[in-house]
């Protein structure tokens, strides 16, 4: 039966989406919008809900179900949740001076990220497929709204609709992988997947409903996470989009899509499965490999940081491939895994950051070649994000090489040294692509027509606050490292791995 | 007896009326007929116990889903065009009628060879909307039936964002 306290566990999920209804109605109640005001009240909105996520994590000791099993509520799902918060609040504040310069005049801006954020938290600390869907499509509505947020653009338009088609089409697949695997065991609940593997006997060579159940889930979940060969909207979608959406899709939407992916892989397959590894090691490696190799040959530094976003993701799956079968807590680097996604999220929020100052008469120009003499006119700016790249290409002393580190030592003690020779390459050309904007910014000369950049209080903010955070935590991880980790085990509760 | 006539009057019904939609050249009477089938798919369903399906099936497609389809239809303004000018699509038809039937036969190959496990039967009133009901409000699915308001909400003011006229 339904327990009213149990409603604390979703007091951050309630409190971001009424905070978007009050931003929603004060901006049809007024006619002269007052946008600072509407930015204030979604930033609280986000504030309150990470209280009360802190709130909830010290409360929750053990992890525990609630609403009848529907939600896991659980470490996991307190990290995902600060990682989309931060996320959300990045990408507010970068489009609150973006949007007015590319003339977008939309007050449904912010309550739309805030509901975003709210499936996004939801699809973290699902228990249930249904649940995870269903949170997964507010999630995905909303960002194909917000794609397409400069409708007098042809290629804000274009992304939108590439990302509502394909979107839509994998969502399709999505849910009709959670048909079988229901068809196949007789529940949703991720955690009764779980149990009914743990019984001996049962596989998925006895039962081929769960096989194609299974199968499909990964290829709508591959599409969410932009792994290869479901990645090919990537380019075009984080390139068409405005450069806020970009940012909160690049860091929120991946982050959740993610979580949501682990849970399920380490709750429920991952383990007993040797057959899903196998499926998991080929993907890992094509979007390793597609993701580094695409963003070689991109002029376009947006374009570039959405072909790298696929190398991330694959990353990430490299660290799942090592996921052991004897229990999560053979393997704690896996914690890496929650790192790396918080710190992907503040190292990419901070280079596009710096990415929304690039904007000619309204139009976003974010060719690497304007970069050309940065370091002169603004050092402070030129400094912040080659610190935000060198993180993202894994060099240390920054929070990206701890996170690298952590995940290539999941990968080599699950026992997965091949999958890590392939990140390794990766790595390597990472490096190369990732230095080529800080050495345009550096020793080419400015671009002759070049304007003046439109840096505003909110982006530069973001910006200072990324850069130092990559710096801190490159130097010092241990406590968060600490929290990630025991995170990460929280799932060996549900069972399974 | 009665049920196995009932089924299959409703069968053949259903494969004629999915006839019409393939073969009418007027769009409009393709669409009424997808209407006639999905009606009498609805009572196929009512027939296996999937009360609840059935339902959606006449709410959702007959209703819904078909208006766009008439919407589109009638803003895409085929009136221009006569519809007996429209290519002859025999030939294509039939490769078209060799490809479905080639992966018809895959599927029924495939299916033969599939050894389900036996799941046991399922309860008398799996699939009755009252059942439905009982499991969205006793809690199973109470969580995710609220967020499917979210949802709404979240399609409602996505699809005023991108629809409205510049003001």
């Amino acid at each position: 039966m339904f327990d009213p306290g149990e409603l604390n566990f979703i007091g951050p999920e309630i409190a971001v989406f009424v905070f978007a209804l009050l931003v929603l109605v004060h901006d049809v109640m007024f006619k002269q919008r007052n946008a600072t005001i509407s930015m204030g009240v979604s930033l609280m909105g986000l504030a309150t809900a990470a209280v009360l996520n802190l709130l909830n994590m010290q409360a929750v000791d053990v992890p525990r179900e609630a609403f009848a099993g529907a939600m896991a509520v659980d470490g996991f799902g307190f990290f995902l949740n600060f990682i989309v918060l931060l996320a959300a609040a990045g990408a507010l504040l970068i489009s609150h001076d973006f949007l007015r310069r590319i003339d977008v005049d939309v007050p449904e801006f912010n309550p739309l990220v805030l509901f975003v954020a709210f499936g996004m938290m939801l699809m973290g600390s699902a228990n249930d497929l249904i649940l995870l869907f269903i949170s997964l499509e507010v999630m995905s509505l909303g960002v194909y709204v917000l794609c397409g947020i400069n409708r007098g653009e042809l290629a804000s338009a274009e992304a939108a609709l590439k990302y509502f088609v394909m979107g839509a089409f994998a969502s399709g697949f999505l849910l009709m992988g959670i048909a079988f695997v229901y068809g196949g065991i007789g529940s949703t609940r991720i955690s009764a997947v779980a149990q009914w593997f743990a019984i001996e006997g049962n596989g998925i060579a006895g039962n081929p409903l769960i096989g194609v159940g299974v199968a499909l889930l990964l290829v709508g979940f591959g599409f969410k996470v932009a792994a290869a060969p479901f990645h090919m909207w990537t380019p075009d979608v984080y390139q068409g989009a405005p450069t806020p959406v970009t940012a909160f899709m690049a860091t929120g939407v991946k982050a959740a899509a993610f979580a949501a992916l682990s849970r399920v892989l380490l709750v429920a397959l991952l383990g007993q499965n040797l057959e899903f590894h196998t499926a998991l090691w080929l993907i890992a490696a094509g979007t390793i490999l597609m993701g580094n190799i695409g963003a070689l040959v991109q002029d376009d530094l947006k374009r570039m940081l959405a072909y790298s976003s696929i190398g991330h993701a694959g990353y990430l799956l490299m660290a799942l491939v090592g996921a052991p079968a004897a229990g999560l807590a053979d393997n704690p680097r896996l914690g890496g895994i929650l790192f790396y996604l918080l710190a992907y999220t503040v190292m990419t929020v901070g280079a596009f950051a710096v990415l929304s100052f690039f904007t000619r008469d309204g139009v976003e120009d974010t060719r690497i070649s304007r970069l050309g003499g940065l370091a002169d006119r603004h050092p402070a700016v030129a400094l912040a994000l080659s610190i935000c790249l060198l993180s993202l290409a894994g060099v240390p002393p920054t929070m990206g090489f701890v996170g690298k580190f952590y995940l290539f030592a999941a990968a080599i003690e699950g026992g997965a040294i091949g999958i890590a020779v392939v990140g390794a390459i990766g790595g390597a050309i990472g490096i190369y692509y990732y230095l080529r904007p800080i050495v345009v910014m550096y020793m080419h000369p400015e671009p002759a027509d070049r304007v003046e950049l439109a840096m505003n209080p909110a982006a530069l903010g973001v910006l200072g606050v990324a850069t130092v955070a990559v710096l801190v935590f490159g130097l010092v991880p241990g406590s968060l490292i600490e929290v990630a980790q025991d995170s990460l085990l929280s799932l060996a509760a549900w069972g399974g791995v | 007896m009665l049920q196995a006539v009932i089924f299959y009057l409703l069968a053949i019904a259903t494969v004629l009326s999915g006839l019409a939609v393939i073969t009418r050249r007027n769009p409009i009477a393709s669409a009424v007929s997808l209407v006639v089938t999905f009606f009498f798919l609805a009572a196929l369903y009512v027939m296996l116990g999937a009360h609840f399906v059935a339902v959606t099936q006449v709410l959702v497609y007959a209703g819904a889903v078909m208006v766009l389809f008439v919407f589109v239809i009638m803003l895409l303004n085929l009136r221009g065009t006569d519809p007996r000018e429209l290519p002859d699509l025999a030939p294509r038809g039939l490769v078209g009628l060799a490809v479905a039937g080639f992966i018809g036969m895959g599927l029924v190959v495939s299916i033969d060879a599939l050894r389900l496990v036996d799941m046991g039967p399922v309860a008398d009133d799996f699939g009755t909307i009252q059942q439905v009901g009982t499991i969205i409000f006793d809690g199973t699915y109470l969580l995710p039936f609220e967020v499917a308001s979210a949802l709404l909400t979240v399609a409602m003011v996505g699809a005023v964002v991108l629809a409205k006229r510049e003001i």
